[in-house]
């Protein structure tokens, strides 16, 4: 079985039960404020799923190294194989977070529309907005990633004062990808490049640690720790 | 074929293993042994490809183990911490090896599971030592690796889990022959499975012979002291006491039966020296001592 | 079943002679393959096979091919012929050896094998 076959199997449990956290804590703050209040000023949904896919994927970053590259190589497969397949399950696990992060807004902000629950400070996310959204969370999330896999990597590599250092670096990623790209729970963009800019400048600071990554783990060895 | 050549691993300044060359024909059981921190894991992490060598090369048939797909796939490397995931239950850790690996046979490791009585609903992190060893047992026999290695997978096994251990995989390497690597300190049990004997010490092969071959290679001599000081001479003695008159000696010597039948008639007698105790002479501190002066 | 005196290989060659010797394997029976055999005595199969290689060679056994092992028809008698050679180094020198420190007279063990008759 390849890596990222196994990293689906793996994670699809997770994955199932996070999703249905989520989903549920939004139905009921959101519900609980419009039954209260009569309208919400902000978007649930992107306070939650937004900030869940950044932080949730960063912890994703860090499993991968600590615990699963380890159970991998276990069962037989090489470091190669396992970043390959940690890269196909890292696209596909980011952009669909980034998918669902972006539709879950759009169906709220419909929702909170149809019922005239919206209130002032509510981030409307129309149709056509979605795909701009998208290309916001997308690079975000991707970048989160794998600042949590290099920061993880530098410690289980490294003796500690070395992955201090490694840990600066492996932010870099996600302060860029947050500093160009984050939008807060009000659906401000920080937006201090222009988009295209923003986008290349945080795809290279990922691509950059990813090339980082890939030489820390092609050959290192496979630690013992518990976990 | 596996070879090792001239592999060293260092961690930092310290020296685990010392510029190896060791020849493994495929197809066999081999017994790794050596006292603690003689580098045998470190020697079987480099073989397994979970580290790679500080220097020297690790080849299987000829091409270079290291990150090399088919021969990792083909590779078992069971530690004694085990590589899973504490938390995670004993079901999914033995479907995890059964997604990965290309010989695993679902229902042999359910059999080895309720022999070891591992309750597969229990996690990992609950799980006493000898059981988490039996895990390990169960994911090394039910891989069915070409390349089988096994470090010191018994720790915390009572003797009938380890009696049921032995009697497994000597069945199973019957009925599925393949490399299989034990690394043990419990030599006297597994001698009589093992073809093949590796003694490390201190990071440096330091025998590589026949199992069958070490039974009687050594030999007890025990008699009057000048009788015994003249049978020995110009054999190797690997331990010796004395006490009044009387001396007894060990001897790195197979004597031919008219050289026992000599030392008997001038008073000697003859005890035998076990793989275990042959060892523990060829290791031990006082044996380099020995060897010194 | 197996001492640390000598190669198990060996022993198993001893225990097997034995056999023949005894009666316990006939002539032209069938004896264990080396996997039967490695299987029933907990040992290594190498170890088994080289035990009856070195009955082969000394023509105690015979092989066919795809079947397996068989006692050597002439077996038993060059068996007992080569015991038969060995008996007075092996059994008798030694008693003697030790009747001799213990202070036995020949006639004594003569009147004592006498009663055995």
């Amino acid at each position: 079985m390849s890596a990222h076959h196994l990293l689906f199997r793996v994670y699809r449990p997770i994955i199932i039960v996070f999703t249905a956290i989520l989903l549920t804590s939004d139905l009921v703050v959101t519900t609980l404020v419009v039954v209260g209040t009569g309208h919400i000023g902000f978007s649930m949904w992107i306070v939650l799923a937004g900030y869940a896919a950044k932080y949730w994927l960063l912890v994703v970053g860090i499993m991968l190294v600590v615990m699963q590259l380890r159970q991998f190589v276990a069962n037989g497969g090489t470091r190669h194989e396992f970043l390959a397949g940690a890269a196909v399950f890292g696209l596909i696990v980011t952009a669909g977070f980034a998918a669902v992060v972006t539709i879950g807004h759009g169906v709220e902000s419909m929702v909170l529309g149809a019922g005239d629950w919206r209130g002032d400070g509510y981030p409307t996310l129309p149709l056509d907005g979605m795909l701009g959204q998208f290309g916001q969370l997308f690079p975000e999330s991707l970048a989160y990633l794998m600042s949590g896999a290099m920061i993880a990597a530098g410690f289980y590599r490294w003796r500690p004062l070395i992955g201090l250092v490694v840990m600066v670096g492996g932010a870099i990623p996600a302060a860029v990808a947050d500093g160009l790209l984050g939008v807060d729970e009000f659906g401000h963009v920080a937006a201090r490049l222009p988009y295209p800019v923003a986008l290349a400048l945080s795809l290279a600071a990922t691509a950059l640690v990813g090339l980082a990554l890939r030489r820390a783990i092609s050959d290192v060895p496979i630690k013992r720790t518990a976990g | 074929m596996i070879e090792l050549r001239d592999v060293t691993v260092r961690f930092g300044s310290t020296v685990a293993v010392d510029d190896v060359r060791l020849d493994l024909p495929t197809g066999k059981i081999y017994g790794l042994l050596g006292r603690n921190g003689s580098g045998k894991t470190s020697l079987l992490s480099a073989l397994a490809s979970y580290r790679r060598p500080t220097a020297g090369t690790v080849r299987f048939d000829g091409v270079d183990a290291f990150e090399n797909p088919a021969v990792m796939r083909h590779t078992c490397f069971i530690r004694d911490t085990l590589d899973v995931s504490d938390s995670e239950r004993v079901r999914a850790v033995l479907r995890v090896a059964g997604w990965m690996r290309p010989g695993w046979d679902a229902d042999y490791a359910a059999r080895l599971a309720d022999l070891f009585e591992l309750d597969p609903s229990k996690r990992v992190s609950a799980l006493s030592r000898g059981r988490r060893s039996a895990l390990g047992v169960v994911l090394g026999l039910a891989s069915r690796a070409p390349l089988t290695i096994l470090d010191e997978t018994y720790l915390g096994m009572d003797a009938v889990a380890r009696a049921d251990f032995y009697r497994e995989l000597l069945a199973d390497y019957l009925a599925h022959p393949r490399t299989i690597i034990l690394s043990t300190h419990l030599i006297e049990e597994v001698a009589d499975l093992l073809e093949r004997v590796v003694i490390l010490d201190r990071g440096r092969v330091l025998l590589h012979a026949e199992a069958d071959e070490l039974r009687g290679r050594g030999i007890k001599v025990t008699g009057p002291d000048t009788v015994v000081a003249d049978f020995a001479a110009g054999h190797h003695v690997l331990a010796e006491q004395s006490l009044g008159g009387v001396r007894a000696v060990t001897l790195d010597w197979r004597p031919a039966p008219d050289d026992v039948a000599r030392g008997e008639a001038a008073g000697l007698t003859f005890g035998p020296v076990g793989i275990q105790d042959l060892f523990v002479h060829l290791t031990s501190p006082s044996q380099r001592l020995e060897a010194l002066r | 079943m197996f001492d640390d005196r000598s190669p198990i290989y060996l022993q198993i060659a001893d225990g097997i002679k034995n056999d023949v010797l005894s009666g316990a394997l006939k002539e032209d029976e069938q004896v264990m393959s080396t996997n039967q055999y490695a299987a029933f005595y907990r040992i290594n199969p190498a170890t088994a096979a080289k035990g009856f290689a070195q009955l082969v060679d000394e023509g105690v056994l015979y092989k066919k091919r795809g079947i397996g092992m068989f006692v050597s028809p002439d077996a038993r008698d060059k068996l007992r012929a080569a015991r038969r050679e060995r008996f007075f180094t092996e059994v008798v020198d030694p008693m003697l050896a030790e009747a001799k420190r213990v202070g036995i007279g020949v006639d004594e063990i003569v009147r004592h094998l006498g009663g055995a008759r």
